[in-house]
């Protein structure tokens, strides 16, 4: 079909990298999953006016970052004591330095995981992220400095900011 | 020292490896499903609003009105304010600074859709500053509306940021600005409002603003102003003095309101209440 021309090669080509991305932010692997897909099945029903874009993948990681924010916030609304007593996040095999970086990641406030991530792991400027976060310049190298404060203090390194 | 790059890549690379996702078909059946929920659920909203608008002015009929809020209050005379519905000239000051702002819509509701429009803007002489509203009008069945404002000095100079989209069923929101001489405060509003009250903190006489009609492809209005600001004391620091919103009907009844907060994130937000 004409609208969705393209789409299944844009997906191919990006699914993976955005999950990668989310699975950071959302500290769920199955969750991240379910992010993704949500935001890709968003971006097929505006594919006709997306796929001029220079970099679609953007718009799409920005709804995916959006959708981990909402979600995050209607779960800690929802189910404060679910999220104690509930199942343990669904982690790939990676090593001990990784996993224990996954979990100090969890115990950071979302906005503070997505600025990491964006600028750390997609390796944006500070100023694209403000921009996608909707937050200023400033605020964006605050929210690092915490994350990153509090990050190396939980991984046992509290001397160091991480590099 | 932990490498936090590098450990962050090995975390991305391992849900890269072994996340799965259904396709790409998948995700089209799920936007055609979702396209469809929303196109169901405003035709129901619209339902619902029709009957329950000709219930609600049976019953208003029978009934005594809301005490009105007051008559409008003056502008405090540091806040003379002149509102602009359209830029000077192509190539002005203004129309650089709406441009650069269409171009942070744009993200907001993609390519191709219909061209963000300049809303208005309000201009202090006190202060050498203008805020500007810009907008897209959202497109049948959007159930949110892509809009930024931000304030420019005179000269042109200011920042930005992309625009966000904002539920239409929003009544009331708020954003501004603060510095030491004054503040902006800005948002969207229900098309039922004739005006936005804003009281502050410290306890001076309320402001009331109009409201910019965005016009009829919009389900919303805007407001927007400026206000003198506490430059600060020490042991006191400068705040944003603003602190509850009423929007308020032709016939002086409140239609919403909220209180409004600074969150950490260095930005208001209204609450409602």
């Amino acid at each position: 079909m004409a609208d969705t021309q393209g789409f299944e090669e844009f997906y191919t080509a990006t699914v993976g990298r955005l999950l990668g991305q989310l699975f950071p932010v959302t500290g769920d692997l199955h969750e991240a999953e379910e992010i993704v897909q949500e935001a890709f099945a968003r971006a097929s029903t505006r594919w006709a006016r997306l796929r001029d874009y220079d970099v679609p993948e953007a718009w799409v990681r920005r709804v995916a970052m959006n959708l981990a924010a909402d979600r995050g916030r209607r779960l800690q609304r929802q189910a404060r004591a679910l999220l104690r007593a509930g199942p343990p996040a669904s982690v790939p095999a990676v090593s001990v330095e990784a996993l224990a970086l996954a979990e100090a990641l969890r115990t950071l406030p979302m906005h503070q995981r997505q600025a990491i991530v964006l600028h750390h792991l997609v390796d944006l400027p500070v100023e694209e992220v403000a921009a996608i976060l909707g937050a200023r310049s400033g605020t964006i190298k605050s929210w690092l400095a915490r994350g990153r404060r509090t990050l190396a203090t939980r991984l046992g390194d509290p001397e160091e900011v991480l590099s | 020292m932990v490498d936090l790059r590098t450990h962050l890549q090995e975390l991305a690379d391992a849900a890269t490896r072994e996340g799965t996702t259904p396709g790409s078909a998948a995700a089209v059946r799920r936007g055609r499903q979702r396209r469809r929920r929303i196109a169901a659920a405003t035709a129901s909203l619209l339902v619902v609003a029709l009957v329950s608008g000709g219930l609600l002015s049976g019953r208003l009929a029978n009934r005594r009105e809301l005490p009105a809020v007051g008559p409008p209050a003056t502008l405090p005379p540091p806040a003379r304010l002149e509102l602009h519905r359209s830029v000077p000239g192509a190539g002005s000051v203004e129309d650089r600074m709406f441009k650069d702002l269409a171009s942070m819509v744009e993200p907001c509701v993609g390519r191709g859709s219909p061209a963000a429009e300049l809303i208005g803007y309000v201009r202090s002489p006190q202060y050498r500053r203008l805020v500007m509203v810009v907008a897209a009008p959202p497109e049948p069945g959007q159930v949110d509306v892509c809009w930024t404002a931000e304030m420019f000095e005179f000269g042109g100079a200011g920042s930005m940021r992309v625009a966000g989209a904002t539920p239409i069923d929003k009544p009331l929101t708020a954003d501004g600005t603060n510095s030491d001489r004054y503040g902006t405060v800005q948002g969207q509003v229900t098309k039922r409002a004739a005006r936005v009250r804003v009281e502050f903190h410290d306890g001076r006489r309320p402001l009331d603003l109009p409201v910019i009609d965005a016009g009829p492809r919009y389900p919303v209005n805007f407001y927007a102003a400026f206000f003198p600001q506490d430059p600060g004391r020490p042991g006191r620091p400068r705040a944003w003095e603003v602190a509850k919103l009423t929007a308020i009907d032709a016939a002086g009844r409140p239609v919403a309101g909220c209180a409004v907060e600074w969150t950490s994130g260095g930005d208001p937000q209204c609450r409602a209440g």
